[in-house]
């Protein structure tokens, strides 16, 4: 039998990021996937929920009220937009995936269910073994303890293979799944519901400022919030029906489709035990360097339900690697990961929000700049929607959130300054292009020292 | 002093070796140095007073821009 350097299970971003640092060394590695090659990315999240997003704003006529004097009348072929999305699925997931096995040759991939036993991993019926070890099975919907007696509840894959628009949808969750879906069904004609356990949409992620301009928006376009439910029943009667208590009272709502989007759990029925490596009802037990309680065994990707991005996915498969084969012992920042949450207008950030600096109990000063202000906003009549910026003691730069057309563009040049301590002085010092976006990180830095509403165009 | 076992990765060529071994053995705390481009390993006999064994896997030769990467199988004193 073959032994390996590296065995990967999982053959998503996290598993190939892993392979590819591994190879670049001459390592051998075999990866071991359960289900198409590529992972949820490509196969069944960022890409194709980015093309729906794409796809239902120009099918929707929503976004073109901005602009008097158009008129768009549009119409759409489900069916056809599903087929297109299928291509682009296909060609990025052969470009970015299966061309990378033929190009290196120090990759074996075997399709099956791998799991743990005593000095290796099974997998269909075969035992493989290596040096080490590196888990990224990626994760799952987690969906919620009630019992449904059959009722077919969709998650984010039935949506992102949607067959038929629902003339209603209830949307169970107020996370970045449960908002790209409400954008995506309510562009394409369906009437939104979003049903919250908290008190507002995107709880954890923002401060509730930027939720509160989030959700005047949704509430503009249509799209209903209910608050503070808590979830009792879902049940089938002409429609699905949802049982919500809320202030010790009972609700009913019904819907044509019913949305389950209240968050993902790691992938890990890998019989664990096998090889001694610990885990508990949040997942797989590991430290800074990504190595379980087995020092042969490392994680990376979804399965580490850290922040489930695919950034995040292919930078620990990188460090997992380096940690693993190389013997470094590197670790990641998580507060440099910025997050983009692909709704028109976007939501993105990074670094601390004014809730996690509280928190981490650190002094800093903030500043808000609502979108009307921008030159560029006014020229689009796009100008809802705001931006914030926070600075810790030595007026470092540890922040910046917002809610604004095109932000997941611009959010770099804060994730930079974050990166390299940079001060608001820094970017003012910087020339911006005008008039664009990206303009309201200088007026933000700005804003710390004057007030902006009282300057002429590039003025500092 | 220890012996150190590694495993390294990257190399190709008796020249890989070369580069690798010249390397080492000029490095301060590094005493011999063996290194086998067949089993993709070395072995070190080090003076663990002036180089710690974990420092082995970051040096410049096994890092960055570097081709080549190595990681410590074991160490034991001699």
């Amino acid at each position: 039998m073959k032994k390996y350097d590296l065995i990967i299970l999982g053959g998503g971003s996290a598993g190939f990021s892993a392979a590819l640092r591994a190879v670049e060394f001459g390592a051998k590695v075999l990866i071991i996937e359960e289900n198409v090659i590529g992972g949820t990315c490509v196969n069944r999240g960022c890409i194709p929920s980015k093309y729906l997003l794409y796809a239902s704003e120009m099918a929707g006529t929503n976004n073109m009220k901005n602009i008097k004097g158009i008129e768009v009348k549009t119409s759409f072929n489900i069916k056809k937009i599903m087929q297109q999305k299928k291509s682009i699925i296909e060609k990025l997931r052969k470009e970015k995936y299966e061309n990378l096995l033929e190009f290196y040759k120090n990759i074996d991939y075997i399709s099956g269910k791998g799991k743990f036993v005593e000095h290796g991993i099974k997998v269909n019926d075969k035992v493989y073994t290596a040096d080490k070890y590196i888990i990224a099975t990626g994760s799952s919907t987690s969906l919620p303890d009630l019992k449904l007696k059959g009722l077919k509840l969709f998650d984010v894959d039935d949506v992102l293979n949607i067959k038929k628009i629902p003339e209603s949808i209830g949307i169970i969750g107020g996370g970045y799944i449960a908002l790209e879906t409400a954008e995506i069904l309510s562009n394409f004609g369906s009437k939104v519901t979003i049903i919250l356990r908290g008190e507002r949409i995107l709880r954890k992620l923002l401060d509730p400022d930027i939720s509160q301009a989030i959700e005047d928006y949704l509430q503009n376009k249509g799209i209903k919030i209910i608050r503070n439910a808590k979830l009792s029943n879902i049940y089938k009667n002409n429609k699905k029906t949802v049982e919500l208590i809320r202030n010790n009272e009972t609700q009913t709502l019904s819907f044509d489709e019913i949305l389950i989007a209240t968050g993902r759990k790691p992938n890990i029925d890998l019989d664990l035990e096998k090889m001694s490596i610990d885990f508990n009802e949040n997942g797989i037990i590991f430290d800074d360097n990504l190595r379980t309680t087995n020092p042969d065994v490392y994680v990376a990707g979804d399965v580490t339900n850290k922040k489930m991005l695919v950034t995040v996915a292919a930078k620990q498969g990188t460090i997992a690697a380096d940690n693993a084969l190389f013997g470094k012992n590197t670790t990641i920042n998580y507060d440099l990961v910025p997050y983009a949450i692909y709704i028109n207008p976007q939501i993105s950030g990074v670094g601390l929000t004014e809730n996690e600096a509280k928190k981490r109990n650190i002094k800093y000063d903030v500043r808000t700049l609502n979108n009307s202000i921008l030159p560029k906003a006014n020229t689009m009549n796009m100008t809802y929607g705001l931006v914030k910026m926070l600075i810790d003691e030595n007026e470092n730069i540890i922040g910046f959130h917002g809610f604004a057309p095109y932000i997941a563009e611009y959010v770099t040049e804060a994730t930079i300054a974050i990166k390299f301590r940079l001060k608001p002085s820094d970017l003012i010092d910087t020339v911006h292009p005008y008039p664009t976006m990206s303009e309201s990180i200088k007026l933000l830095a700005q804003s710390f020292y004057k007030d902006v509403t009282k300057l002429s165009c590039c003025a500092e | 002093m220890e012996k150190v076992r590694l495993k390294i990765y990257g190399m190709t060529c008796e020249d890989c070796k070369l580069k690798i071994q010249n390397y080492l053995k000029n490095h301060e705390g590094i005493i011999n140095v063996n290194i086998s481009l067949d089993e993709n390993s070395g072995e070190l006999i080090i003076d663990e007073s002036k180089i710690n064994v974990n420092i082995i896997p970051n040096l410049d030769i096994f890092s960055g821009k570097s081709r080549y990467r190595a990681r410590v199988i074991d160490h034991e004193k001699i």
